[in-house]
Parts: C-alpha cells; structure tokens; sequence
C-alpha cells in the first residue's frame, strides 16, 4: 500500500511500453486487461483510503536534486482521489470499448502512456514533478488527436499543443518565482507544495504569482477567452479523444486552481474573485449561447463543456467550502457526463459519419435505447436534480451566493441556457421525423457501447442521487483547504471572506449540543 | 406509519420502473395495468396517513443524506402533516384515475409502456414535491415534475409543435426555478439550513428585506410552475401532450405546486404582507387575463387550460392574502373538477379523432351521455353554483378579499367568475348542444369505453360533495397553516353578497347558452379589435417569439460566428501568425550567403559600438 | 648583473598542463600509427580516441579532487588556471566528447569516420577546448580557440559533400573575422591595463574606477562581438544553421554542445567582472543580445521546414538561455548553468542522434503527415528539462 501511487502512475508505463511486443491482434485484450487492473487498482486506492483524514494520505517521498529541493513527492487528499479514479475508470471504458481503429496498437499504447501522466499530474505533490506531467499529458493528446482526428486535425493538434504549452511556460515561471521565494524567505530550495503551502507571501507578490499560474490554469481549462482551442480540438479528435480530453485533462486546470492557485495565493484569490466571477460568467452564458448556434452536434457538447466548467470555476473561487467541494465534485460529474456525452456522438458518427444535426432528426424512434441514453445523460448535464450535476452545481452556486448574490443569479442563467441549447439540440436530433433514408435503418447501441454507457449511466444516477461516498472525503479535504487559506490571509478582506472553520467548528458543535 | 408514508411514496416509483421495464416492447397491457395498481395502493397508503394527520399527527421521517458539505446537510427527510397529507391524497386520486382512464385512452398508441412509465414517474415527482421536508427535496420533485411534463407533452415526439411546446415548457419553468434556487440560497445563508421547520423556526430573526426577497424569488419560482403572467405562455401549448397528461399535470397536481410552495411557505410570507398583496393581484390579474382569452379561444383544450390558468389565479389571491387553507381548499376542489373536465375532453377528442375545435362539434349529447353528464357536472361546479364544490371553494376567495377590503381585487374576481362561466358553458353549449355540425365534416363520434367512464365518476362525485367537507378539512388543516376564519359578520351582506353572486353567474351560463346554442361564425365580432387581441392571446407569444426567441437565436449565431470565430479565435491565430510572418520576412537575415553573414557580423559591431560611444559619451556628461 | 632566472620545476607545475597533453599526444598516436600502417579500421581510432578520453577524464578527476583540497592552482608560467570551472568545464567536454565518439562506430556509412585525420583532429580540437576553459590569460584562450576551430573547420569540411566545403569555406572566413575581433579587443584591453591576464586587467580597471570607459567599452564589444559568433548569439549566429546543416547530424549535436560550453566558461571569465563592476551599458547589451536570440532564435525555428535547421535554432536560443545566466552573474545561476548544459548535452546529442538514426526520414520531411509530431515531441523532450532550468536563470 506504502507506494500504491506509484504503481498507479508508471503500471500503464511500464505495460505501455511492453505492449511494444505484443501481437496486434491480441493488443486489445492486453490493454483491456491492463486497464482493468489499473482500474482496480484505483479502486485499493479508495478502498485504503481514510476519508475522515483531511490531509494528504499515500505520500512517498524520494528526494530527486536536494540541491534544488525537488523531489519525488507524492500524495493525495479527497480532492485528487476520485479524479484519479475517474481517469483510470475512463482509461478503461475507452480502451474496452474502442471501435475498429486503425493502427489500434499504437493507440493503445498511447493511451496508457496518457494514462500515466493524467495519474501523474493528480497524485503529484511536487510543482517540478506536476509540471512535468502536466507537459508530458500534452504529447500523448497530441498524438491522438494528429494521428487519428478529422480532416482539420494537423491545425486543431498543433494549436491545441502550442496554446495550453505557452500557457504552462507562464505557469513554470510562475513555480520558479514560487520557488526562489521560498528560498529568499527560508535559505532552502523547495519545490514541495506542502512546503509551500507554509510560506505567506505579501500581497503584491500573490497577485503576480498568481497571475502567472492562472494564465497557465485558465487556458488548460480553457477558461473564456482561451477557449477557442477545445472546439478545434475535440471537433477533430477521435471519439476516444474527446472523451479523455474532456472527462479527464480539462480538469487539470481546475484542479491547479484548488491545489495551487487558492492555498498559495489566498489574498490574491480574494483579490481576483470577482474579475474571475465575471469571466466565469460570460464563459458560462456566452459560450452557452455560442453552443446553441452550432450545426455540429459535437461542438454543442464541445461548448457545453466549456460553458459547465465556467460552473465550475465559480464554485471554486466562491472560496468556502461549500462552493469548492462543489466544485471538485462539479469536476467528477463534468467528467462522467461530459465524457458520456461525447461518446454518444461518437455512437451516431461512427454510423453516419457525420455530427451535423441536419443530418439526423427522429432518431428516437429509430434508436430508442440510445435515446433513452442521451436524453438521461442530457437531463444530467441540464442539471436536474438527483443526476450527478445538480449536486455540483447547487453547491457551487450555493458557495458562490455568499460572496455575491447578484453574481449569482447571473451565473445562474446557466441553468437556462444550458437547459436552451441541450434541449434544442435534442429536439433536431431525436425528435420529429425521421427524413433522411440513411437515418430508417440505423442499428442501436450494440453490446460493446452498452459497456461503456451503462456504467456512466449509472454513476451519473448514483452520484446524483447518494452523493456522500464521494462529497464527504471531498469536503473534508476542502475544509482543511480552506482553513488553510483563511489562517494564511493576510489582508483583512480575504479573512473576511474566506470562512474561519475552526470557529464555526465550535460553534456548531455547541449548536448541535443544544439541539441533543 | 412509516411503512405507509414509504408505500405511498416508492409504490409510483416502482410502477414506472415497471413499465419502463417494457418501454421499448410494443405495447403490453400489464404494463398500465401494474402501475394504475400500484397507484391505487399508494392511495390508500395515503388515506391511512390523512386519517392519521386528521388527527392531528404527522410523520417524519429521515430516510438518509443526500448532501453534506461544509455546514450545509440535506437530508432526504419526508414529512406527512396535515397540508401534505391533503396534496398527497389530491395526487394520487387523481392520478389513479388518470392512470386507469389512460389505459383506455392510449389504447391505439404504439408508445403505450412508455406512457405509463413516464406517468408514473411524475406521480413519483409529484409525491416528492409535497412530501419533502425540506426546500432541497422540494426541489427535487419540482424538477422532476418539469422533467416529466417536459417528456409528455413532447410525447408524440414526432410532432414539430409538441416538441416545441415541450421545450417551451422546460424552458419557461427553468427561467422560474433560477428564481427558486436563488430564494434557496438566499434562505440557506440567512437561516443556516433548508428545513422547514428549522427555516421557518428562524425566519422571524432575519431581516425584514431579506425575508422580502426570499419572498420574492419562491414565489417567482411558484410563478413558473404555476404559469403565472409572464411566464404562462407554456401552459396553453402544453396541451400538445395526450389528454391525461393535461388532466394530470397541467390542471391538477404539477400546475398547482406554485400554490403549494406558497402555501407551504406561509411562516414566510405571513412576514411580507406587502408580497403576500402583489401576490394577489397578480392573481387577480391572470384570473381576468387568462380567462379573458378563453371567451374566444376555439381550441377545447386550450380553453379549458386557460381556465385553470384564471383558477390558479385565483389560488394565489387567496394565498397572497394569507387564506393559506382557503387556497388549499380552492386547490383541491379545483383538481377534481377539472380533471373531469379535462377528461371528458378527451373523451370528445376521442370520439372526434382529436378534432379540437368545438365549432366542428355539437350535439354530441345523444352520442355520449355519460361523458356529456360529467362535463355538465364539471362545469357547473367551475361556474362555482351551490351545492357543487367550486361554490365553497370559489366564493370563498371572492369572501376572503371581500373581507379584506380589498375590493378592487374582488371586483375583477367577480367579473372573472362570470367570464368562467360563460366560456365554460360557450364549450358544453358548442360540444353537447345544438346541430350536429360533426356530420359536415365526417365524423362518427362514439362514447369512450365503459371503463373509462367508471373511472372517471369519482372524480365526478367528487366535484359535487367535496364542498361538503369544507369544515373537517378547515379544522386540519388549520393545525399547520394560520387559522384565520372569514365570516362575514353582516348576515345581510352575505346573503346579497351569495345570491347576488350565484345570480350573475347564472345569468352568464344563459347568456353562453343563447349566444352558442346555435353556433354561427359572428363575422362581425370577429372583426372586433378587442376579439382579435384576445384571439392572439394579447400578443404575446408572438412578442416572446419575436423579442425574446429570435433575438436569442440571432444573437448566439453571432455570438459564434462573429465574436468566436473572428475575434476571440481570430487573436490568437493572429498572435501566432504575427510570429510566424516575422520569422518567414527575416529569415533572410541567413540566407546562405556569405558576404551577407560577414555584413550582419559588422552591423551588429557598429551597432554595438554605436551604442558604446553614446553611453560613454552620456556618462561622461553625466560625470562632467 | 642579471639575476639568474632560475625556473624550478616545481614552480611551473607542469602537472597543470596533464589534461591537455593527453589528448594532443593521443593525436598524435593516431597519427603516427597511421604513417606506420594505414588502412586500418575506424574502430580502432575510436577506440583509441576514447582510451585518451578516458585517460583526460581520469585525470580531470584528480585535478578536482586536488582542487577541492588546495583551492584555485595556478601554472606554467602562472597561465594556466585551475580553478572549479575550469574542471567543470573540461569535464563536461570531454565527457559530451566521450559520447560523441562511439557514434561513428555506426554501421551507416559516413566516410570521414574512416579517416585516421579525423580523430587526430578531434582530439586536437579537445585540448583546444581544454585551454580555453582553463586559463585566465587572453592569449592562450586565443590559441586555444584557434586551435580547436581550425580542426572543427576541417571536421566540418571532412564530411565531404559540395556544401560542407562551402558552409566549412563560410565557417572559416567569419571565424577568422571573429579571430580578428577578438585580438583588436585584446589589444585594447591590453594597451589600457599592460596586461592580458583578466583578473589583473579586472583589477587595474577597477583600480581606476573605469575612468576610460569608453575604450573600455569598445574592447568589450569587440570581445562580445567575437564571443557571439562562437556562441551563436543574434545577429553573430548567420553560420549555425548553414554548418549544421550540412555536417553530419551527430557531429551538429557535438557542435552545438562542447564549443559553446568553452566558449561559456571564457564568456564567464571575461564578462562577470564586467557585470559586477556596474558597467549598466554591458548589462544591457548582454540583456538585448540576450532577449533577441531567445525570441528571434524560436520564431525562426517555427518556421524551418529542416528538422535539423529546426534544432540549429533551438540550439540558438538555449545558447540565450545561457547567456542569460551569466548576465545575471550569481553562484546560483551558474551552478544552475552547468546543470542545464550537462542536461542539454545529452538531451541535444540524443536528438541530432535520433536524427541521425531517421536520416531518411527527416529528408523526405514536410509531406509525410507523421513528421510535425516527430518534430514536436523532439521538442518537448528537450523542453521541459530544458525550459524548467532555463527558468532558474530568470531569478
């Protein structure tokens, strides 16, 4: 158990790389079988897991270049946890179900390198070690998106590698200042987060640090106006592509934001707040907006996405623990039916080729129990209540409320809007008759679809409906982020806003002894 | 009494697991006939648990946590007293009945399961709505509800309008449910919590202008539900969906849980009687506005969902003035008789192969008595005449703001009570009365099955005694909600108030009946300004359409095509082209040749010692 | 009477001249084996280049263990300067030199790894490197920077196709425009301070406080001037693309390695007094020079369309990177410099070898779809190591 996460990060490595050997024709159960393992694996990961400890479990230290403090630091908290769980439950569910591809080694291979580095970035508690997965994760999506995407795909991968690259260089010299502060303030190099964590930096420097890890976080998100690189991205990708790319490495953006952005910069986080609350907001209604004037049926879940992380930003600069467990939890719920949601189209593409809505219309009749898919998963990206996203967002909304409620109902629009687009979108798809001859005999989700749907079903359902398995860990991971934070404020705003749990401890503990 | 409060609540939920079961099979009898069934015994369950709050208990029960962070905790926690016993046993009547009507009605359809699931999964919604002890939970059934309304009124999905209408509909109430969510919020920071009985326990220690706007966004959320003006453009395209389901949704139970969130909240607004006002006249308001349109409409079903529109209104006027119980009342006995009516529209609709328009009809009373008889029934009790339930419940609200003093609102009640019933009875005289245009047109009308008609009578019944338990329902109620009685002191005054009132309403339903009795086209009126606006709905789905719809749809195409693709995304290709052109304009710089290269060398010397000589030169001054 | 110049043996310390003289007598040998019998197979000149490299090697080892116990040595004549960097310097060239060699072993046919000339010169080229590094005096950098370029022309000109000639021929001429550079900045220096030692010259130009500042900063500009060309820095850098291009994939990896990293360890030396001493026009310079090789260096390489020309300016623009360090002059940027340089090395020399390794590959480059990413995930392998320490340089 000591150096679980190790094995969960270099297992698919190390399998990748054998995978080398392995005939082609049995490529496919070698990769399931691996995935499957890893899966379970992560599952250890979570049965081991103490959810009552709100700090960080499995660490494993190795020191890499003392000299410069950096180091082989890993750990995880309940923040981290289930996003890992969710990266191996994808790797899985992707690599079980892959279509007929063509050179279906090579992307196997890929995909369990990409594996790799989505693992690495969450359990890594060291800024040099993070940023190196977080690099390394472009080149594995990078390749899925050049070698098997659409006609566009050498633009979209190109602009996808250069934007997100020149994004986390801001962000590597932001770690570097980070860096040689700590040192300036305690003679020693280090790049640990945990240490990091310790060091209260005055507010001016917060505000530039800050700035140089956002940029690099926000177009990893991508938050408006660095979106413009997902859409090209995800309307070239491969299915499987889009799936990884939206359930798991968008998250890493919104992940730095509560693993970096609000613990190191508290003062600056408050500081920030509402610029960013207003940039999450047009990222939220505009690119709704933007989803419902697409013809693509894949750039609509492309924007929706875009437009569902905006959600997710708020809650997390709502700066309590209600907005920021909501937000985490948003993270896993975006990953489930974002991830679902592409794969649906990728259903409809793989027996059309094409995601053009034109192209379709009453496929509820032709393909029920795909319709019955989508529309359940629709409704959860909608957001209605006991499907996974509404937890999320009310919580999120409902931390963001206390730091301003006009902003809210602002953001709130999202409910609308998001209900506009995804409704109208299903309505050109789904309903009315089926016109095109093409469309009469289209065969339903088949076995292998089923696989991968089902399970997302279900968890989208479950989570929605018994969310503590997960929210608990996850808040009380926050609560110590947040504690973290107020005690580390220095301006007399940010303590104001940043909630003092220690004393509401107290006084609800008395409260509830009253109620007894 | 747990076991029933759960048999009440999960026997719907496994109904529609049931029939869902079978959703995609052709259709399979057992698969109405399991749900309709398991309705029943969730009726039952739910008379137990209403003679149990009779006598003046409740349940509650915590089931398990839904969600749990930081100080927030939503249980899922369920509470029968005496105002959601009430609601339960309105819903599941209803719904029983619909169910059982539905098999018949939905006979020839192909999605027949799928109804059924859907179906029950409303009720399933519904019974969440009214028994959730808590404003989470209530939210829960509130979205659930919209779900389902949104799957049956788009049920024929292959149907342009029905989709569009079901949209439409989702739409609507999720504009009002933001105000909702944000009233949650807003109650959550203020009170620390989402239960009712904590809320309402602390409510009192808050901020009268916070109280205020909590106040507002529920009831702007009610506003969607319950169709109220502006929002309510949803509710007369809602009868897109099978008859049933407007029997059921959209005039019985999910249209009414406005008024039931409001009623539910009354510590609340027992504190802003200034909202608690604008509440009723907004009711007072859409019951004139909505009934209005009814006079001329020439749709059955929209008719009679404009009336329930004005009815609605009419609930909120007596909840806004804080007649909670009286609005409850008007609730329930409003949900029995217009079900019927609606049913019975759907007997006509069937008869007539979904004909809709009643000038196409007429004299169809010798063809369907049965049906005939209980939409008479159903209408007179609309009409609110003694001894039907619609005169206890009705003119009690005409009372209540009488009593009130305010009668500028119980005047427009009092018009609007004669509007309903000459439209009421402009559609029995149009349907039952008269020639029998039908013929004209082809159709051979027929009575629904026997079954159906059955099925339907205890709604009937209903409609005509249920005024009769005006008094054991006031003394339960009247445990949970203010207990405020309305006499009118001056028995005089009543009397002349009552019979005054019954006359008038009396000389309208003639009126209805002379004017329609031989229907004929009035060209002349129909050239009518004020007609053509009632006609097109005063305008305003085509203002929605027009100003809201279109600009929408306008401006999110250019939100892609012009500020995504050539601005935002436009920069950043820009940023990179910007180096890309250098690098491509001063590759030159290298271009193999070798006089050039040894003259870049020298240039950057001569720049360098250009720039030697002036700081040297610079410091000197300075030094000098 | 004169006094008798009595030189002692001990006083030379000829000791210090061990690490260059065990490579010029490795050329030697190779040299003379084949007078003695020619033909012989290439593997046996690599492996005698690699015994003496060994034998350097083992030898740098001592001198830094001397070091770590004596302090700075100095020798011959006080010219020769055995100080950290001039161990860690030679170090890691002869290390990177190490690496270098058994590639020719390739069964790939690159006919100047059969020549017995090309190995001799190789090692010449070394021990020119290797007094660069380790002396303070202007002169004997100047001969070692002669010394090793002419044998890297000749490596250059030895692969043997039209356009080595040529980009050798063009190496040559802006070498020796360089060389000329370099002795006119000398000379100035020299005829200001009477000396060609640098900490001597450092020090009588701080004794009087920089009063002639303006020849001062003309010398300097001639040095930089020389320095950039070797270094490749904007606007000196026009010969790097072209030679790289045409000398074999492996040896562009040498070359954009070990030249640079003596001429850095000179470039240190000469440069960081001037920096200390406030002199705000040299920050400046250093500063321009600095930023335009970094950007200009990457926009040209986006748009090469030759992988190799690609690295070339990749290779520029680590060469900022470095500069940027000595401008900013602490201990730390300079420990953090060598760290970089060692880890460019090897991630340099594996990327011209995976070239190398591709050759035919990389020619028929720009139509074959799999080749932007080959292009890129070069790139990212050398960045992330590189980019994170570069950014160290940046404190």
């Amino acid at each position: 158990m000591d150096s679980i996460l190790t094995i969960l990060i270099f297992f698919p490595a190390v399998a990748g790389v054998l995978g080398f050997v392995v005939h082609k024709d049995s490529i496919r159960a070698y990769g399931i079988s691996v995935a499957v393992i890893e899966f379970a694996l992560s599952l250890v990961l979570w049965m081991g897991y103490d959810p009552n400890v709100s700090g960080m479990q499995f660490m494993e230290s190795i020191p890499l270049i003392p000299e410069f403090g950096i180091s082989y630091l890993l750990g995880i908290d309940g923040i981290s946890l289930f996003i890992i769980v969710m990266a191996s439950f994808f790797t899985m569910i992707g690599i079980a179900t892959l279509g007929e591809t063509k050179r279906i080694k090579d992307m196997i291979i890929t995909l369990l390198f990409l594996q790799m580095t989505m693992i690495g970035v969450f359990a890594s508690l060291d800024a040099i070690l993070f940023y190196v997965f977080w690099e390394l994760s472009l080149v594995p999506m990078l390749y899925i998106i050049g070698a098997w995407g659409g006609p566009l795909r050498i633009y979209a991968s190109v602009k996808f590698f250069l934007y997100t690259f020149t994004g986390s260089l801001v962000m590597l010299v932001g770690m570097l200042f980070m860096a040689y502060f700590y040192q300036q303030a305690t003679g020693v190099w280090s790049f640990s987060l945990l240490e990091w964590y310790r060091l209260i930096l005055p507010e001016s420097y917060q505000l530039w640090l800050f700035a140089a890890f956002f940029f690099g976080f926000a177009i990893k998100v991508p938050m408006f106006p660095f979106h413009t690189w997902l859409p090209y991205a995800h309307g070239q990708a491969p299915t499987i592509g889009s799936v990884l790319l939206a359930a798991v490495l968008l998250k890493m953006g919104t992940y730095a934001f509560v693993r970096f952005s609000l613990p190191l910069f508290p003062d600056a986080s408050v500081f920030f707040m509402m610029p960013i609350a207003v940039l999450a907001i047009i990222m939220i209604i505009y690119t709704a907006m933007v989803a419902y004037a697409q013809e693509d049926l894949k750039q609509v879940i492309a924007y929706s996405s875009v437009s569902h992380m905006g959600v997710i930003i708020l809650g997390t600069f709502a700066l309590n623990v209600e907005g920021i467990a909501g937000s985490v939890f948003l993270m896993i719920r975006h990953g489930v039916v974002s991830g679902a949601l592409f794969y649906l189209v990728g259903v409809i593409y793989d027996r059309r080729h094409t995601k053009m809505m034109s192209e379709f219309g009453g496929l509820a009749s032709v393909m029920p129990r795909y319709a019955t898919i989508f529309g359940i998963m629709m409704m959860a990206s909608v957001g209605l209540p006991l499907t996974i996203n509404f937890v999320g967002e009310f919580l999120s909304l409902l931390g963001f409320y206390k730091q301003s409620h006009i902003m809210t109902l602002i953001a709130g629009i999202a409910i609308i809007v998001g209900a506009i687009y995804m409704l109208a979108a299903y309505k050109k798809v789904f309903f009315g008759d089926v016109t095109k001859e093409e469309n009469k005999n289209l065969p339903d989700v088949n076995k292998r679809e089923m696989l991968a749907l089902i399970p997302l079903t279900i968890v989208a359902i479950w989570l929605g409906v018994y969310p503590k398995p997960i929210l608990e860990p996850i808040s009380n991971s926050t609560e110590s982020i947040v504690q973290l934070m107020h005690d580390k404020a220095i301006t007399q705003e940010a303590k104001e806003r940043i909630p003092n749990l220690a004393e509401e401890m107290t006084i609800s503990r008395t409260s509830t002894q009253e109620a007894h | 009494m747990e076991m029933y409060l759960y048999i009440a609540l999960f026997a719907p939920f496994v109904g529609s697991l049931f029939a869902a079961l079978f959703s995609a099979s052709p259709k399979t009898l057992i698969a109405g006939i399991v749900p309709s069934a398991l309705l029943f015994v969730s009726f039952l369950s739910s008379l137990v648990l209403l003679i149990h709050a009779m006598d003046g208990n409740t349940v509650h029960v915590e089931m398990m946590t839904w969600m749990a962070a930081g100080d927030l905790y939503i249980p899922y926690g369920f509470l029968v007293d005496q105002v959601s016993a009430t609601m339960m046993m309105v819903v599941t009547i209803v719904s029983t009945i619909v169910h059982i009507y539905s098999i018949g009605y939905m006979d020839h359809d192909k999605s027949f399961n799928r109804f059924f699931a859907w179906l029950s999964a409303f009720v399933f919604s519904m019974m969440i709505l009214v028994m959730s002890d808590n404003f989470a939970g209530l939210f829960i059934g509130w979205e659930g509800v919209g779900l389902c309304s949104w799957a049956l009124i788009g049920f024929w999905y292959h149907k342009e309008s029905a989709t569009w209408a079901a949209n439409e509909a989702f739409i609507m109430n999720r504009i009002a449910d933001l105000g909702m969510l944000i009233g949650i919020f807003l109650l959550y920071w203020s009170t620390g919590s989402l239960q009712y009985d904590t809320v309402f326990a602390q409510i009192g220690s808050v901020e009268i202008a916070v109280v205020t706007t909590i106040g507002i966004f529920l009831f702007i959320g009610a506003m969607g539900k319950s169709a109220q003006f502006p929002l309510h453009t949803w509710l007369a395209d809602a009868m897109e969906g099978p008859t049933p389901v407007s029997a059921l949704i959209h005039a019985a139970t999910m249209v009414t849980a406005g008024v039931y969130l409001v009623v539910r909240a009354n510590p609340i607004y027992d504190l802003i009687p200034d909202v608690g006002y604008f509440i009723a006249c907004l009711g007072a308001f859409v019951a004139m506005f909505a009934a209005s349109m009814a006079l001329v409409n020439r749709d059955m079903k929209r008719i009679i969902a404009y009336s329930t529109l004005s009815q609605l209104g009419y609930m909120f006027v007596a909840a806004g003035l804080g007649a909670y119980w009286v609005a409850l009342f008007h609730l329930m006995a409003h949900a029995f008789f217009k079900a019927l009516l609606f049913l019975g529209a759907g007997n006509v609709m069937h008869a007539m192969n979904d004909e809709l328009d009643p000038f196409k009809m007429g004299g169809l009373r010798h063809t369907m008595k049965g049906t005939f008889i209980m939409m008479t029934l159903a209408s007179v009790a609309l009409a609110g005449i003694f001894p039907l339930a619609g005169f206890f419940s009705k003119d009690l609200i005409l009372e209540v703001s009488f009593i009130e003093h305010h009668y500028i609102l119980y005047t427009m009640l009092l018009l609007t009570a004669g509007m309903t019933a000459f439209y009421s009875f402009r559609l029995v005289a149009l349907i039952f009365h008269g020639e029998e245009r039908y013929k004209l047109f082809g159709f051979h009308p027929h009575e629904a099955y026997k079954y159906m008609l059955i099925a339907m009578s205890p709604l009937a019944l209903l409609a005509v005694i249920a005024g009769a338990f005006k008094m054991t329902y006031f003394e339960m109620v009247t445990k949970v909600l203010p207990m405020t009685e309305y006499h009118i002191h001056n028995p005089t005054v009543y009397w002349i108030m009552t019979i005054g009132t019954q006359l008038f309403v009396i000389a309208c339903i003639l009126y209805a009946y002379r004017k329609y009795e031989v229907a004929k086209e009035d060209k002349k009126m129909e050239e009518n300004i004020g007609y053509k606006i009632l006609w097109n709905q005063y305008y305003i789905p085509h203002l929605y359409d027009e100003y809201v719809a279109k600009p929408y749809q306008e401006l999110s195409r250019i939100f892609w095509k012009d500020i995504d693709m050539k601005v935002v995304d436009a920069t950043v290709d820009m940023v990179a082209n910007v180096f890309y052109k250098t690098g491509e304009k001063t590759r030159g710089m290298q271009n193999g040749n070798l006089s050039s290269m040894l003259q870049w060398m020298v240039v950057g010397l001569v720049v360098m010692l250009a720039l030697a000589a002036v700081y040297s030169i610079a410091t000197s001054l300075v030094a000098g | 009477m004169l006094e008798p110049v009595n030189i002692s043996l001990e006083s030379l310390n000829l000791s210090t001249l061990t690490p260059m003289l065990i490579p010029i007598i490795g050329a030697l040998v190779i040299l003379c084996i084949d007078l003695i019998k020619g033909g012989l197979n290439k593997s046996l000149y690599v492996m005698l280049s690699l015994l003496f490299l060994l034998m350097d090697f083992g030898s740098l080892v001592d001198f830094a263990q001397l070091f770590s116990q004596n302090g700075t040595m100095m020798g011959f004549f006080d010219v020769m300067l055995i100080d950290g960097l001039a161990i860690i310097g030679q170090l890691i060239i002869v290390l990177a030199s190490m690496l270098f060699i058994p590639l020719s072993l390739t069964s790939k046919r690159f006919h100047e790894y059969a020549y017995p000339e090309f190995y001799a010169l190789f090692l010449f080229m070394i021990a020119g490197f290797q007094f660069m590094v380790a002396t303070d005096n202007l002169i004997l950098i100047f001969v070692g920077l002669e010394l090793s370029s002419l044998a890297l022309y000749t490596l250059i000109a030895l692969h043997n196709r039209n356009k080595s000639f040529e980009a050798a021929i063009k190496y040559f001429t802006m070498g020796a425009l360089a060389a000329g550079f370099f002795s006119f900045g000398a000379m100035i220096l020299y005829a200001l301070t009477g000396s060609i030692e640098i900490n001597q010259i450092s020090a009588v130009l701080a004794a009087d406080e920089y009063s002639n500042i303006g020849f001062v900063l003309v010398a300097v500009t001639f040095l930089l001037a020389s320095f950039g060309f070797k270094l490749s820095l904007i606007p000196f850098h026009a010969w790097t693309p072209d030679v790289y291009e045409v000398s074999s994939a492996a040896l562009a990896g040498y070359m954009s390695v070990v030249p640079k990293i003596a001429a850095f360890v000179v470039a240190m030396r000469l440069f960081e007094f001037l920096v200390h001493s406030n002199v705000v026009w040299l920050e400046t310079m250093l500063y321009i020079l600095v930023v335009l090789t970094m950007t200009l260096a990457n926009i040209w390489a986006l748009v090469q369309s030759d992988v190799k020309r690609m690295l070339a300016y990749s290779s520029i623009s680590h060469a900022g990177f470095v500069m940027a360090a000595i401008l900013i002059g602490t201990t730390q940027s300079n420990s953090a410099l060598f760290l970089y340089w060692v880890l460019f090395a090897f991630s340099n020399l594996g990327a011209f070898a995976m070239l190398w390794v591709n050759r035919q590959k990389v020619l028929v480059a720009g139509q074959d779809s799999d080749h932007p990413f080959e292009k890129f995930s070069g790139l990212v392998r050398t960045i992330p190591t590189a980019a994170a320490i570069m950014g160290l340089f940046m404190l």
